[in-house]
């Protein structure tokens, strides 16, 4: 019996989204800059055909890439709107939401779960830990039992189930930070070298606990703390260097043993960088830094906001606009903070649009 | 450039000054008064008048606003001030006992904003000290002067000082000394001037207006008003409208919208907008996509706007308007008939400050009661949005009665527009003149 018309397009769909994943994870896994044009293309002309809202999208610009700087980038504020996604989603990742209502925090469905779990252990490995090291981790992070809905809870604990060798369940529970119950895991190192994976805030929050307690820890020789998602949610928006120099504080541990993970729902891919060095992309995910109102390339340091081309989000939206501020630098991106966080100049009322970032 | 920071102990020696100048201020006599801002207000509207070109020189590339809205800001503002203006602003108001000292924190939105709270002190017989923003620390500096020239006695009270916001030995000496606080701009700069002190604090914090376009009408001349005062300023003062309601009939709506998006375009020509910071560009840029995103899912949204997001209109039929991001990206609200105008600003009741009404005369009572309903402290012709009187009771206080010691009725920020028709500042004069 033949397949309805349908059903025969939903599987020559479900077929274009299974040759693409293997493509990208073939990327990921033995990268070539010679390819990514053409894979980025072909993603969006995967995305143009599967997913309308994308189709609908580009159909207004009116445009037709025929490069990978060309293609249309979706501006961020859609995953609050639209479902991005080519084909049914395997998984839905949520923001934690926004000031305006959970109902419009940002939703990445994901149709294939492989990709962007062979985006973030690749994209972790790149940026320190082969694939095959083990360590002692420390976790005050999402993981996905505990924030099944969140993208960064997903990437931690494939990275713990691939690269820890034991350690607590993470000390960022749904109810918040077990402050006391992550200083005595620190207590409890043995001199081995450890992985220390937290929300930036959480660490902040431990550094505070120690100060009122009096405590200060030495991370063994060798050990490196990997932190993400900056000041939010700690109350105190402080530069980088004042975070690396109050872990340094309380944790001895120098700037150069600190990893910045930058990721955002939206993305399947993140960005790392060590100490204060810019953040580097891994090979599949290039970081352009743009105007916002002509929306082309800012010259090399100055700032913009950064617009991501994502290989590995390759059945939602490649290229994602973001209201994150950065300049380009040789080798990397800095980052600058969020635009829309920025001092309005008026006493005419403004309502911000300020989206709640956690992933 | 940067206006110079002012040493603390030169500040407490201005602060002495000031407050020194008081009894010779008040001696003066109202009339004096009057009489001496109103030679004032006539020479800054002389042509030739030194000061006043340099303002005009000056001011665009400090504030960045268009040289023909710099002229619009001064010109209006001096016209607001003239001896009938001030006699009527005045008429009928017992004089209570003043202030001792009052500290104006001004902002840089929108020029000249500060200027009627100067002269509601002198008029008042308050010496002031006054910050100027970092912004536009040039015309204050100029009226003083200017001042000076034309009455000593008055401008002796006044102390045109800089230093930088959130300066915490500059702002705790003069907690100790001003009794009363005049703080401009966003919440955050006005919350930091109101926690430095136990002073009594006049808030004069972020408010928007909105226009309302009665069928009779709307049509393109009309759009051409809406779109100036819109272009005016780039939506950064309060009297800005950010939301305009159109009575809709026959699809006259949809004509008044391209109408005003035309105007818009025009204007970014005659009255280019000032160039936006980083943080603000992104705003706007956040906005229209996400407009532009809802009219192509199929919301009840037409967006027109231009490509470098210097302007845009939004035509939203959907019952959840957005917010604007300010910079001239206004929303027209469709309504059936002024009642509905009530449900559509109702989220937005105590953050209007004026309504500018296009409509007949027999219609002006529905254009008061929608006034009255949002809460807003001014109801004026649309084309006169940006051109206050001084009578206008900005942020709801009455200009005089609330630097006196011990404020009378109405003093303090109305609730509603019957409070504020009882002085002069009625809000229904404004639309017969």
């Amino acid at each position: 019996m033949h397949a309805r018309p349908s059903e025969e397009r939903a599987g020559i769909l479900q077929g274009d989204c299974a040759a693409l994943t293997a493509r990208v994870i073939a990327f990921i896994t033995a990268p070539s800059a010679a390819d990514f044009d053409a894979l980025a293309l072909a993603a969006h002309r995967h995305q143009y055909t599967a997913n309308p809202p994308y189709r609908r999208f580009v159909d207004r610009l009116g445009v037709t890439p025929t490069h990978w700087t060309e293609i249309p980038a979706v501006p961020a504020s859609a995953f609050r709107d639209s479902v991005l996604c080519c084909g049914p989603a395997a998984r839905v990742y949520e923001s934690s939401g926004t000031t305006e209502g959970l109902e419009h925090r940002a939703r990445h469905h994901v149709a294939d779960v492989a990709v962007y779990r062979a985006a973030a252990l690749a994209g972790f490995a790149r940026a320190w830990l082969p694939g095959n090291t083990r360590r002692p981790f420390v976790v005050a992070a999402p993981e996905r039992t505990t924030h099944p809905a969140s993208s960064l809870g997903e990437m931690v604990s494939w990275v713990r189930e691939t690269h820890a060798t034991e350690g607590p369940s993470s000390f960022l529970g749904p109810d918040g930070l077990d402050v006391e119950g992550l200083a005595s895991a620190l207590d409890a190192m043995d001199g081995r070298p450890i992985v220390l994976l937290a929300v930036t805030s959480a660490l902040l929050r431990l550094v505070d606990h120690a100060r009122r307690v009096n405590r200060r820890w030495i991370l063994p020789s060798g050990s490196v703390v990997v932190d993400t998602g900056g000041c939010k949610g700690y109350g105190e928006d402080l530069s980088r260097a004042t975070v690396l120099e109050r872990y340094h504080e309380r944790l001895d541990v120098p700037a150069t043993s600190v990893l910045n993970e930058y990721g955002m729902t939206e993305l399947c891919s993140q960005l790392y960088a060590w100490g204060t060095e810019p953040h580097r992309p891994p090979p599949w995910l290039r970081t352009l830094v743009c105007d916002p109102a002509t929306g082309r390339e800012r010259p090399l340091g100055e700032p913009g906001l950064l617009r991501h081309v994502d290989l590995a989000n390759a059945h939602s939206a490649v290229v994602v606009q973001t209201e994150d501020v950065g300049r380009a630098v040789d080798g990397g991106i800095v980052l600058l903070g969020r635009a829309a966080e920025a001092t309005a100049r008026g006493c005419s009322h403004l309502v911000r649009p300020t989206e709640d970032r956690q992933r | 450039m940067r206006p110079a920071t002012i040493a603390p102990d030169a500040l407490r020696t201005r602060i002495d000054t000031a407050e020194a100048a008081a009894t010779a201020l008040r001696a003066m006599g109202i009339d004096a008064r009057i009489a001496a801002i109103a030679r004032l207000a006539s020479d800054w509207l002389d042509p030739d008048f030194g000061p006043r070109q340099r303002a005009l020189a000056e001011l665009p590339g400090a504030t960045g606003y268009a040289p023909g809205a710099i002229r619009y800001a001064i010109d209006h503002l001096w016209a607001a001030l003239s001896a009938s203006e001030l006699a009527a602003a005045l008429a009928e108001r017992r004089m209570g006992d003043p202030e001792r000292l009052a500290f104006h924190s001004l902002a840089g939105n929108v020029p000249g904003a500060g200027v009627f709270g100067l002269v509601a002190a002198l008029l008042a017989g308050v010496p002031s000290v006054v910050k100027t923003a970092e912004r536009e620390p040039l015309l204050p500096v100029l009226v003083a002067e200017t001042l000076a020239a034309v009455e000593p006695r008055l401008a002796a009270a006044l102390a045109i000082v800089h230093w930088p916001g959130g300066s915490e030995i500059h702002q705790r000496l003069i907690a100790t000394r001003a009794s009363i606080v005049l703080a401009y701009g966003r919440e955050e700069s006005v919350d930091a001037v109101a926690e430095s002190g136990s002073q009594r604090v006049l808030r004069f914090g972020p408010r928007l207006s909105a226009a309302l376009v009665c069928r009779e009408a709307v049509n393109p001349s009309t759009a051409a008003i809406t779109a100036r005062q819109v272009a005016l300023f780039d939506q950064q003062g309060c009297l800005s409208p950010h939301y305009v309601l159109v009575e809709d009939t026959a699809g006259a709506g949809d004509a008044f919208v391209t109408a005003l998006a035309a105007s818009l375009r025009d204007l970014a020509t005659e009255l280019p907008r000032a160039a936006l910071p980083l943080g603000e560009a992104t705003r706007a840029w956040h906005y229209l996509e996400r407009q532009r995103w809802r009219e192509q899912e199929g919301a009840a949204v037409r967006v027109l706007a231009d490509d470098d997001a210097r302007y845009s209109v939004v035509c939203d039929r959907s019952g959840s308007p957005p917010a604007s991001p300010l910079n001239r990206h206004v929303v027209v609200l469709p309504i059936d008939d002024v009642r509905h105008a009530r449900d559509l600003l109702a989220p937005l009741v105590g953050a209007i400050e004026a309504i500018g009404v296009a409509a007949p005369s027999p219609r002006l009572a529905e254009a008061s009661a929608l006034a009255a309903a949002c809460g807003a402290h001014r109801l004026c012709p649309l084309e006169r949005m940006q051109a206050p009187p001084f009578s206008w009771r900005q942020s709801g206080y009455d200009r005089i009665a609330s630097l006196m010691i011990a404020p009378r009725e109405g003093a303090r920020p109305s609730a509603g527009l019957a409070e504020h028709r009882r002085p002069t500042g009625d809000v229904t004069a404004e639309l017969v003149t």
